[in-house]
């Protein structure tokens, strides 16, 4: 018997001004319509790269080249803001490292990608859109049955680069038993969750992001879930729209990361009133969650019927396929903890404790962190320091995981050089506690900074700095500064500058904006310029990011004092 | 009612947080950190909220300047 319920769950599409609904029976005919596209046409090769916006057709065509047995994988479509150029100079390097056999375009999707790379514009495939409702109902069973046939495979069905919008991509592989498992053990917790209420699914975040990849597509497909869509960029166009589908549809669960919880408290006071009661969980992931920012937006949004307590803290990433943890309802719950920490230290000793407090003062010096809960069946969490394991609980350190879903290292990589050790534990290089059972995540290593959910390597960062006119090579740091008002952090650049370029700090400033937000489509909050005696070198002549931060910190920044 | 530089200020330094915000017509979004696409977002549907105009994210984005967007709300205005 199938563990799966593919035929049942309508989809809805939100857009900026309208809304359209396409029944499951409708989804697998436009599924099986791209199925037959893809098993004819011979560019097509074994591993198709899609670059769309939401839309009914790329879901379609996503699940077809699955049923197809091939490998596919999102990528983010230009946006409107963005210039063409910058996008393909941008898209370029991250495309050929991906490497796809082909470049899936839906109709009129070519125009921004045919000058990308004479590499890449030979892989080029433009496909038809259909219009669900002229295709034959009954044409929709082939392609469900190969694509449940197809989730047997062993080998990769998709592909998730896991770093989000950045140059430099790492891809995790999922293959059928790996989405499988995940399913098995997330899916009937969150049922569980809701009390008896159906999982109906509001989503407005990426689908080439784990998150919205897992819980707002594949997870409700295969659970026959119903699931209402909107398209990112329309979302930050209209983040109200959000609500309205909400309320229009009745959702009853949704995953945000931290800064949008954050965004939509600051914008209360412009939202028009919504009955927002259907929506029982309100999860969030993808960043570090913030206690203060969960009860703000509650407390934001009670007359609209937001429960207090629905804010859920979840632990996910694309290398677990999606969810690691999850916080159960009801449970919620978060550590009031000193800021500093050394892997190693005693949380509790340190002065640590648990709250469940709907109202709490924060002193600066300490943060409070949302649980993300207990790990999810099929997963173990432990907390290790100096690369070894510690028993028992209350020890802060880099979370390690293991479990049937857990990937077998990045496409390229080996698997140590993936974070995996000889045990098979995946050391995820964040930083947390174990208490009661349950995590805490609040710490990274900190050559990784996370701007409304985006993660950045500074080292990339850094590479893009030290190439823009006006600055010394080698000679920048980007690191991140949690920001309490964004709910997320800010990603600080100090870069040296070079007089012999002859252009003003202005220009290079704006040159360096410039670089960063083309590059990573995250604006730098600052960016100084220093002399040559600035920045702080460690004792093997190495730029020490850590140092220059607390400089920076003191230096320039007497607000955060 | 007309909308200007120094409405536009107030509602920046309100809605970005940040109260020694300064900005300029021959400005753009550009040359502010702090005025990111979710700050943009905010600060237009402040500015619609408060003059009772439709005026989207998208519209007040295409200006190259404060100057421009600052016309384009006072069209809104007008238009009511």
């Amino acid at each position: 018997m199938s563990p799966f319920t593919l035929e049942r769950g309508e989809f809805a599409f939100w857009t900026g001004d309208g809304h359209a609904e396409l029944t499951r029976e409708g989804f697998w005919s436009l599924a099986s319509a791209y199925l037959d596209h893809v098993e004819a046409d011979p560019r097509i090769g074994r591993f198709g790269l899609i670059v769309a916006r939401t839309s009914p057709d790329m879901m379609a065509l996503f699940v077809a080249m699955i049923a197809a047995g091939r490998a596919v994988s999102f990528f983010p479509p230009s946006s409107s803001r963005q210039d063409a150029e910058a996008y393909l100079e941008q898209q370029r390097e991250a495309v050929l490292k991906i490497d796809p056999s082909s470049i899936l375009l839906l109709e009129g999707g070519e125009g921004a990608l045919q000058g990308i790379d004479p590499r890449l514009a030979e892989r080029l495939v433009s496909l038809p859109t259909y219009s669900a409702g002229h295709l034959p109902a009954a044409a929709g069973e082939r392609a469900r049955m190969r694509f449940e046939a197809a989730l047997q495979r062993e080998d990769t069905l998709f592909w998730q680069h896991s770093s989000g919008t950045t140059g430099i991509k790492k891809a995790v592989g999922v293959t059928g038993p790996a989405l499988r498992r995940q399913y098995e053990s997330y899916w009937p917790l969150v049922e569980g969750d809701l009390g008896g209420q159906s999982i109906r699914v509001a989503s407005w975040l990426p689908l080439y992001h784990d998150m919205g990849l897992l819980a707002g597509f594949l997870l409700p497909l295969l659970g026959g879930s119903p699931l209402a869509l909107m398209d990112p960029f329309d979302w930050v166009d209209a983040p109200q729209r959000y609500l309205e589908m909400i309320e229009a549809e009745r959702s009853s669960v949704c995953w945000m990361p931290n800064f949008a919880f954050r965004h939509y408290t600051r914008l209360r006071r412009v939202v028009g009133p919504r009955k927002l009661e259907s929506m029982r969980l309100w999860i969030s992931c993808s960043e570090p969650c913030r206690y203060p920012d969960a009860l703000s937006f509650e407390a934001a949004y009670r007359d609209m019927g937001v429960a207090a307590g629905s804010v859920v803290g979840c632990y996910a990433m694309a290398e677990t396929v999606f969810a690691a943890s999850q916080l159960e309802a009801g449970d919620q719950r978060a550590l009031v903890v000193p800021r500093g920490l050394e892997p190693g230290a005693s949380v509790l000793d340190a002065g640590a404790f648990e709250t469940r407090a709907r109202e709490l003062d924060v002193p600066a010096d300490r943060q409070a962190v949302l649980s993300s809960g207990a790990p999810i069946p099929g997963i173990e969490a432990m907390i290790f320091v100096g690369g070894r394991a510690v028993a028992g609980e209350g020890i802060y350190g880099e979370i390690g995981l293991s479990g049937g879903f857990v990937f077998d290292g990045y496409r390229g990589l080996g698997r140590a050089e993936s974070g995996l050790t000889p045990e098979g534990v995946y050391m995820t290089g964040d930083l947390g506690v174990v208490l009661n059972g349950r995590l805490y995540v609040f710490g990274r290593r900190k050559e990784i900074i996370i701007v409304n959910g985006r993660n950045l390597y500074a080292g990339d960062v850094e590479e893009r700095v030290g190439a823009a006119k006006g600055v010394r090579p080698g000679r920048a740091v980007a690191f991140g500064i949690e920001n309490p008002a964004l709910g997320t952090e800010e990603l600080i650049v100090v870069a040296e500058s070079d007089p012999a370029a002859g252009l003003d700090a202005a220009a290079v400033r704006a040159g360096i904006v410039a670089a960063v937000s083309d590059a990573f489509l995250v604006k730098p909050h600052d960016v100084r310029l220093i002399d040559g005696r600035w920045l702080v070198k460690t004792t093997s002549g190495k730029i020490s990011r850590d140092r220059n931060r607390t400089k920076y910190l003191r230096d320039f920044r007497s607000d955060l004092a | 009612m007309s909308f200007t530089i120094e409405d536009l200020i107030r509602i920046a330094r309100e809605e970005i947080g940040n109260p020694r915000l300064t900005l300029r017509e021959d400005m753009s979004a550009d040359d502010v950190a702090e005025w990111d696409s979710l700050n943009h977002t905010i600060i237009t549907m402040a500015i619609a909220s408060e003059y009772g105009v439709e005026v989207t994210p998208r519209q007040l984005g295409a200006a190259q300047t404060f100057g421009e967007l600052i016309a384009l709300v006072n069209q809104a205005i007008d238009a009511r």
